[in-house]
């Protein structure tokens, strides 16, 4: 883990691009393939960082209300991360279900018998 | 004897869950539903018109609207069995269910600090709420 006990971003974007760096160095191959599908989410957790240090700072909120917000962050983007593993298997099924629709079409073609009907649906 | 063993594994495995579980709409019905009632809320923080806790009575129905939508959904999604010894898609199935108790659990701390202090607007409350459900239901359509 790097040292950010002098990490003072000065704003949105700032937070981000220094996030994304250390996503980068850190977990570069998961970044890279996920980036597309949740890069969107990260930048908005970011600035959702970046609102609850400026509320907290201008008085906006309480220290009670600033430490739920990051909670409830921190949260979330745990979920991110978890759901790109869920993106793994929902492409593995896909996959499977295209190659057996394949397969029980070529059966169904030349046989007329009608293996796999969840995958295999020959209008009447 | 071999052509039966070979047909009869054919028919168990396609169009089982092999790695995921199947699309289910009524499970993305009760999701879209609690994430919409969530976002009614998320939007009346963001335009400043849930800064105070007073606000909530004007909100209530949307938390409840929304926490029993996704308790239900969660229901549903925990009520999958996957096929025997076929553990990936037990882990998909899990994570579905994580997903959508993710987006409740943030309703249900967003309902606390409402009560309680009021929302302020642009505070970074809104956006775990809004990605964790919209996650959540991103994850049910992905089995589509």
């Amino acid at each position: 883990m790097p040292d950010f006990s002098n990490f003072s971003p000065a704003g949105v974007d700032d937070f981000f691009d220094a996030f994304t760096g250390e996503l980068t160095s850190v977990a570069g191959e998961w970044w890279t393939t996920n980036k597309s599908a949740v890069g969107g989410y990260v930048r908005a957790l970011a600035e959702a960082s970046a609102q609850t240090q400026n509320a907290l700072a201008e008085g906006r909120i309480s220290a009670n209300v600033a430490d739920q917000a990051l909670r409830m962050q921190q949260a979330t983007f745990r979920q991110t991360i978890r759901y790109t593993e869920l993106m793994q298997y929902a492409l593995a099924q896909k996959v499977v279900d295209m190659l057996f629709s394949m397969v029980g079409w070529a059966i169904f073609n030349k046989t007329g018998v009608n293996l796999f009907p969840e995958l295999v649906k020959p209008e009447d | 004897m071999r052509r039966i063993a070979t047909l009869s594994l054919f028919v168990l495995l396609p169009g089982c869950a092999l790695f995921a579980p199947p699309y289910d709409p009524a499970l993305e019905d009760a999701v879209a539903k609690g994430n919409e009632h969530a976002g009614k809320v998320t939007v009346c923080a963001e335009l400043g018109l849930c800064a105070t806790p007073e606000s909530f009575a004007d909100q209530q129905d949307n938390y409840t609207t929304a926490i029993a939508s996704l308790k239900a959904g969660k229901v549903i999604a925990e009520g999958w069995e996957p096929p025997r010894f076929n553990a990936t898609a037990r882990r998909a199935s899990d994570l579905i269910v994580e997903q959508i108790d993710g987006c409740q659990t943030s309703v249900i701390e967003l309902l606390t600090i409402h009560r309680e202090e009021g929302l302020a607007p642009g505070v970074g409350l809104s956006q775990p709420v809004d990605i964790a459900c919209d996650l959540a239901l991103s994850s049910v359509q992905l089995m589509k």
